[in-house]
């Protein structure tokens, strides 16, 4: 992208206004509409709008070629100024547009008659601008309210798997507030924190980072508390997700990985309306996994035993050695992660507003339990307020929003699924005949135990945006976004005596209270120049801004022990040491210029170029900043003459494609400086110094080079709608924590990788209006992605500490694994292939099978029907992916733990078509050392590919007769109903066995509106 | 009129852009940000004496918490006192199993932990050492006696990492281009780098402790760990005259009440762990004190129990028993502050006196002073309670040292694993009491991940 990679320095910045401003005036010269724009005699023009079925609100009328604008209000009246020479227009989404010469009249009735080609009139939000659908260069995927609001979930992305296309979400797990992890069009970054996209609210950049402590999170959440679970989805109206060069390379060092734009919801011009929308439901884990009962379990324990040649039981094999009872029999599944998750939501709103003025006020309560047992649950309270004004003449626009959110997460001190599938079947009960815990005189680690650990985190999270704009003479606006957000995280875990095993003799002294106060402030202050000009053969616009933001984030942990009972353990100060973990403050300041020219020739020819020139301090002197942009174009050949004759058949018809470069930031904060920092460490009344990193002054932006083309259709009146579109984005210059060997003193040490990873795809999207009759309707959407990764180039990997991680011409997500060959007949034990041919089996050596864990291809099918008054809406997910085998997250089989069921079928039982070696409890070295082998070997992959019912809701529309304001929907909808796998673990989403899965629900919910 | 009226639209848009530029690039500091409060930068540090130290603390608090002489569970000192015969494993962790049983895995990740934690500590002692020796600013004495106490603690982690791995690795810069392809230096060459580092600390470090206990090091403390390694290469002489040097100190002595050997203030240390807090004790006694059978943890071998002399009275004092009624389980007494204190009582004691008459012993042992040999072996165990030792030729006082450094050392930093394994009797001890052993045992296997990541670390130690 030589255009856009301007020198760096001063003048070459320049050189982009310099650019714009030439480019800009010679068209603006051609022809100036506005010139012959003078004072005639004006007058009053009224008039109602309406459909067949009656008034239409909101319809917006413009005197054609001027700014004079307005809109109808609830009863389809509205009044304007325009002269008798003057064309109005009259239009609203869905219906088809129409121009009345005005004449002599000064009372006009307008019909308007519904569209389905209007589909493509749709705007999109690209962030700095919009765009109609029909003349967007770039891939802009969206959802809207209607698709968000019936699901019960509790973070926005929950509500986006399996309706975007390139988008690839998957919930981590199933406890409330934990994340999901997202990728739009593939893995860029080798490292796997490095491919977040860019949140943005509102026009607010939202950090998706977590301010928690994962010391004092600790494993609850498979990671940390995720921020974007502080979103509530009810709020939102639109989310777009922008995955191309041409979308992307505005946002310039903050668009490698795509962005997600969030959009509030809106007040709308009317009357007042309030709206009450509550729902009840209940929740389970989606899948068991299927493991041995105790009749299975023991013999497997005595076989192993035997096998190894002990005849006497010792003393810790309490399961077998007649310690614990041998008739018990307990599905710690159910007793563990078998409850009932129950969940409940209110949201009310209030809007509505004239022509100039619009609020929306909006409170949203919710409270979710667990499936874990005892006392665990998650509270929202979220306000969201919006006011939208437009002075009388139109030119001054203010838009003002604000959400806040309250979120309160009581847990268990850790995620009990791995207990729930690994405890011995015979293992003692958990409550003795008191109902106290049973620990069966120290035998037994209750799993219950870590109930009495309580994890707690509230969260009070703000975003608040004001966009001011003015319209000026000439086609020009001028506009200042500003934004703040404040995010505040207090979180504590408990750690009690109480949970551990009596036999570890703890006394209140080692009880531990750990606790974390993290803040995060950003603002952000966007101005922005843009211009419009419009004629019969062309329009131009271009856009040209300044973005200032700056970050500060503090966390201070902290952790006390030594408490003189467990009854005081909730207060630091009765604590009997305290001492300071993490002490951290971090200021992140950003700054960049960006621009944009778009230009539509002739209804059909649109080029769209912008650019950006961004500033971070996560860089040191002489890397901070970075050119980044793209080019776009499109040709709407169905506007072409000879093709209008066709219309009816192909009814629209756009290619297009872009080319550009997007970066990345995502790094972490002040990796270039040479520090020592203040560790955790007392010696001797001495609070220890320590190096922070290994220093690498020199790195600088990671860079996507993105291509791709697409091919827009819309057939029998846009009914048909099709988009293929491929890509091929070349990451490079990768940001990343190379590997280091335990030698250097660090495992990593950041630095720009000088490796290039392609991702290549091809997505395809579909819908189609199948039947539109007055009573039913159906419509059909259907999406998929099939996506391919690849490592292009890594000179110097075979001396590099990738050599046996990575291989030229392979994904980068690829795990090296053994070659298992089956199992020797004689020994009953695994064999793997000696590639190498040294003689023995060896990590580097002899790792030449590959696992791909990535999604070959993913994709959702929705269907949405309609009658009369009801609705049927549902939405199918699948995934086309391997995963690895239960028995890969298992001990040994033999060992003292629950084992998947398969392994029954083992050697020398079932002839030759055993498939898991010999039983052992560790002692034969050979069985045991194979036994790990085979866990890191090809026999684990499987195949994980599934389809799922991830949303299903049946809806009926009330609306009674003797009022008209007044209209109720009943629903019921079901998340992840039904799943349809071959996949041996537990959940084919999250594919884990340490982290619950994702929860079944089934909901109940009502909306009222009047 | 009309184009004026252009004219000032171009200045005004001009103006507007040129406002906005002005705006972008005069904040091109807009980007420059703070030092973060809680660090230092690099140089800062070496800067004065205080923060030096601090950095030097911080690699003391380090070894405390994970170094190859912790006391905290599933560190080296645990490990490998369940890989001899010291301790038994009771416990579910399926990688200390490992060592127990002697099924390592070079996958094992308690393994690479030992690994990367002690290079770890080595690199911010090499950091410290540059740092503090490029630095003009700091008094030459104090300067003197960083670089000392660094070097020593280098020599000592890499007399542990070498008696574990062989030949190993040798850091001695930071830089890590040179670290990450670094091969392994013969075991040799290592064993006479360690004895440099030492010498050259014993001229620097003074003989007073810097601090308020002897939790840091000091000359005594040098030449007592130089004995050690002299003793371990079979330099006899040596270790004889280091020994001889550290017993004429008269900081030093034998507590006759073996109750009180290892208090914070015992006479006998000559290095110890400062805790961190006050109040804190010492995570060998959290490590090892168990208060009901069967025990879900490490328990002492019943071997080592059953092989206590009659009438010695560290059996007495240094070891427990618990039961269930019908079976006897043993645990380590030495620290006996299972929980935190008033003040602080105990400290993790990392050299003691004994040590040294126990290498003068084998020393003169092994140089044919039979007569020398008995005198501190009979000082030893008459504090014991034990009679005069009985062993008259090198071959039966060789038996005789090993069996007492067995009952004097026990769990305490690996001191018997290495001591069956530099005398060449690991095979014999180890071979009936665990069934998983093999001769390629007496090293341990390199952690995997390293060979991995620096292939001139290749081969792995035989028969991993």
């Amino acid at each position: 992208m030589k255009n856009f990679s301007l020198n760096k320095g001063r003048p070459s910045c320049l050189c982009i206004f310099i650019f714009t401003l030439l480019l800009s005036f010679p068209v603006r010269a051609a022809e100036l509409k506005f010139d012959s724009y003078t004072q005639r005699s004006q007058q009053q023009i009224t008039g109602t709008v309406s459909d067949a079925a009656g008034s239409l609100p909101s319809v917006t009328v413009i005197v054609k070629g001027t700014n004079t604008s307005t809109v109808t209000d609830e009863k389809g009246n509205f009044s304007i100024t325009a002269n008798s020479t003057d064309i109005l227009i009259f239009s609203f989404i869905g219906y088809t547009t129409q121009e009345i010469t005005i004449g002599k009249q000064t009372s006009i009735t307008v019909i308007l008659s519904e569209d389905s080609t209007q589909l493509k009139e749709v705007t999109i939000n690209a962030g700095y601008y919009s765009v109609k659908d029909k003349n967007r260069t770039g891939s802009i995927a969206k959802i809207k309210k209607g698709d968000i609001e019936q699901q019960p979930v509790s973070n926005p992305l929950g509500a986006m798997q399996g309706r975007m296309s390139g988008v690839q979400i998957s919930q981590i797990a199933g406890t409330p507030g934990s994340g999901f992890s997202i990728q739009i069009r593939g893995t860029n970054s080798v490292r796997g924190e490095g491919n977040d996209p860019l949140y943005v609210i509102n026009g607010v950049p939202y950090a998706s980072q977590s301010i928690g402590s994962s010391t004092v999170s600790g494993s609850i959440f498979g990671g940390l508390s995720s921020p974007l679970s502080n979103i509530n989805p009810v709020d939102i109206e639109s989310i777009e997700v922008l995955k191309d060069a041409d979308a992307t390379a505005i946002y310039g060092s903050r668009g490698a990985n795509g962005v997600v734009l969030i959009t509030t919801r809106k007040g709308k011009v009317g009357k007042t309306t309030f709206d009450v929308q509550t729902y009840t439901s209940v929740g389970k884990v989606t899948r068991k996994l299927d493991v041995l009962n105790t009749k299975e379990y023991l013999a497997m324990r005595r076989e192993a035993f035997a096998n190894d040649g002990i005849t006497e039981y010792p003393a810790y094999a309490y399961d077998v050695n007649g310690i614990w009872d041998q008739s018990r029999s307990t599905d710690w599944q159910k007793e563990l992660i078998g409850g009932t998750a129950n969940i409940s939501q209110t949201q009310l709103t209030a809007s509505g507003g004239s022509a100039q003025t619009q609020f929306l006020i909006s409170g949203t309560m919710r409270r979710e339990t667990t499936v874990f047992p005892g006392d665990t649950h998650f509270s929202r309270a979220a306000i969201l307020t919006n006011l939208n004004h437009r002075s009388s003449d139109e030119k001054f626009s203010l838009d003002f929003s604000s959400s806040y959110t309250a979120d309160k997460n009581t847990l268990p001190g850790i995620d009990l699924t791995r207990q729930a599938y690994t405890l011995a079947p015979n293992a003692p009960s958990l409550f003795g005949p008191s109902g106290e815990l049973n620990w069966q005189d120290g035998t037994f680690d209750n799993p219950l135990g870590y109930l009495n650990s309580k994890y707690e985190n509230m969260t009070n999270s703000l975003v608040t945006n004001l966009s001011i704009s003015y319209l000026m003479p000439f086609g020009f606006t001028i506009k200042t976004s500003a934004g703040y957000t404040d995010a505040r995280l207090a979180e504590f875990r408990t750690l009690p005596s109480s949970m551990y095993n009596p036999a570890y003799n703890p006394v209140s002294a080692y009880s531990e209270l750990l606790m974390n106060n993290g803040s995060r402030q950003s603002w952000i202050a966007e101005p922005q120049l843009s211009w419009q000009l419009e004629s019969d053969n062309f329009k131009i616009s271009t856009l040209i801004g300044a973005t200032f933001q700056s970050q500060n984030q503090k966390k201070l942990a902290l952790d006390g022990f030594g408490f003189a009972s467990d009854a005081l353990i909730n207060s630091l100060a009765a604590a009997n040491t305290v001492r300071v973990f993490e002490d951290e403050t971090i200021q992140y300041r950003y700054s960049a210029l960006f621009g944009r020219i778009n230009l539509i020739v002739k209804g059909r020819y649109i080029l769209n170029l912008t650019g950006r020139r961004d500033g971070s301090s996560r860089f040191g002197l002489g890397n901070k900043f970075a050119n980044f942009g793209a080019v776009g174009g499109a040709w709407l050949f169905s506007n072409e003459t000879g093709l209008k004759e066709i219309k009816n058949i192909l009814s629209y018809g756009k290619v297009r494609a872009s080319y550009g470069i997007a970066g990345n930031d995502q790094i972490g904060d002040y990796q270039y400086l040479d520090t020592y920092q203040v560790s955790l460490n007392l010696y001797d009344g001495i609070t220890g110094v320590a190096p922070s990193r290994l220093l690498n002054p020199d790195f600088g932006w990671e860079t996507n080079k993105k291509l791709e083309a697409a091919l827009d259709l819309g057939f029998l009146k846009d009914r048909i709608s099709i988009t293929i579109a491929g890509y091929r984005n070349h990451s490079s210059n990768q940001l990343v924590g190379i590997p280091l060997p335990g030698t250097t003193g660090f495992t990593s040490i950041q630095a720009n990788l000088n490796a290039t990873v392609q991702n290549t795809g091809i997505e395809l999207e579909w819908k189609s209006a199948n039947m539109k009759k007055s009573n039913f309707s159906w419509t059909t959407t259907f999406n998929v992605t099939k996506s391919k990764n690849k490592l292009l180039a890594f000179p110097g990997l075979e001396t590099s500490t990738y050599r046996n991680t990575f291989i030229v011409g392979q994904p980068l997500g690829i795990i090296k694994l053994y070659n298992c060959t089956g199992i020797n007949p004689e020994t009953g034990i695994y064999n793997f292939e000696d590639t190498n041919g040294d003689g023995q089996i060896t990590s580097s050596g002899d790792r030449v099978a590959l696992y791909d864990p990535t999604p070959k291809y993913f994709g959702g099918l929705g269907n949405q029907l309609t009658y009369k008054k009801w609705a049927l809406d549902f939405i199918l997910q699948f995934v086309r992916q391997d995963g690895l085998s239960p028995i890969s997250a298992f001990p040994l089989t033999g060992a003292l733990s629950n084992q998947p069921s398969q392994v029954i079928n083992h050697w020398p039982q079932s002839n030759d078509s055993h498939t898991v070696q010999r039983y052992t409890t560790g002692d034969n070295f050979d069985a045991f050392l194979a036994f790990y082998n085979y866990t890191s070997s090809n026999a684990m992959v499987t195949d994980a590919s599934f389809v799922r019912l991830k949303s299903l809701s049946l809806t009926y529309n009330l609306q009674p007769a003797w009022t008209k304001s007044f209209t109720a929907k009943l629903y019921f909808q079901g998340q992840n109903l039904l799943t349809f796998t071959s996949f041996k673990g537990a959940d084919p989403e999250n594919k884990s066995l340490v982290y619950l899965p994702p929860l079944r629900q089934l909901t109940v919910g009502i909306q009222i509106s009047f | 009129m009309k184009n004026k009226i252009k004219f000032s639209c171009f200045k005004g848009l001009t103006l507007a852009m040129l406002l906005i530029a002005h705006l972008f690039f005069s904040c091109e500091s807009f980007t420059e940000v703070d030092m973060p409060e809680s660090q230092l930068t690099g140089v800062s540090v070496f800067n004065n004496l205080t923060t030096a130290n601090a950095a030097l603390s911080d690699i003391y608090a380090r070894m405390r918490e994970d170094g190859v002489a912790s006391g905290m569970l599933l560190t080296t000192t645990s490990l490998l006192a369940n890989y001899s015969d010291d301790l038994d494993y009771y416990g579910s962790n399926i990688e200390q199993e490992q060592f127990n049983r002697h099924t390592l895995l070079a996958s094992n990740t308690l393994l690479s932990g030992i690994w990367n934690s002690s290079y770890s500590q080595i690199y911010a002692i090499n950091s410290l050492i540059k740092g503090t020796q490029a630095s003009s600013s700091l008094p030459v004495e104090g300067r003197n006696r960083i670089v000392g106490e660094a070097l020593f603690l280098r020599a000592f982690i890499y007399t542990y990492l070498t008696s574990m791995f062989g030949d190993i690795p040798y850091v001695i810069t930071t830089d890590h281009l040179i670290n990450s392809k670094l091969p392994r230096m013969s075991q040799n060459q290592v064993w006479q780098n360690i004895i440099s580092d030492l010498s050259f600390a014993e001229s620097l470090v003074p003989e007073d402790y810097p601090s308020s206990g002897r939790v840091r090091a000091n000359k005594g403390a040098v030449q007592a760990l130089m004995s050690r390694v002299y003793l371990y290469t079979k330099d006899y002489v040596q270790a004889e005259n280091y020994a001889t040097t550290v017993i004429g100190n008269n900081g030093y002595s034998i507590p006759s009440d073996l109750n009180t050997t290892f208090l914070k203030d015992s006479p006998s240390i000559i290095w110890a762990f400062h805790p961190g807090l006050s109040g804190l004790n010492t995570f060998d006694a959290r490590s090892f004190i168990f208060s009901e059978g069967p025990p879900i943890r490490p328990a002492l071998s019943v071997n080592l129990y059953n092989a206590f002399e009659s009438g010695d009275l560290r059996k007495q004092y240094w070891t427990r028993t618990v039961s269930n009624g019908t079976a006897n389980w043993y645990y380590a007494y030495k620290y006996k502050q299972e929980s935190t204190t008033e003040s602080s009582q105990e400290y993790t004691i990392i050299l003691r006196i004994e040590e040294q008459y126990l290498i003068r012993t084998e020393a003169r042992a092994m140089m044919g002073n039979i007569i020398g040999a008995q005198e501190d072996l009979n000082l030893i165990r008459n504090r014991a309670g034990l009679p005069d030792t009985s062993a008259d030729t090198q071959l039966l006082l060789m038996q005789a040292i090993l069996r007492e450094r067995r009952f004097e050392f026990f769990t305490e930093q690996s001191h018997r694993w290495f001591d069956i394994k530099r005398t060449g009797n690991a095979s014999s001890v180890l071979s009936s009491l665990k069934p998983g052993w093999r001769e390629r045992d007496v090293l341990l296997p390199i952690p995997e991940n390293e060979l991995l990541l620096n292939s001139n670390l290749q081969p792995q130690n035989p028969g991993y």
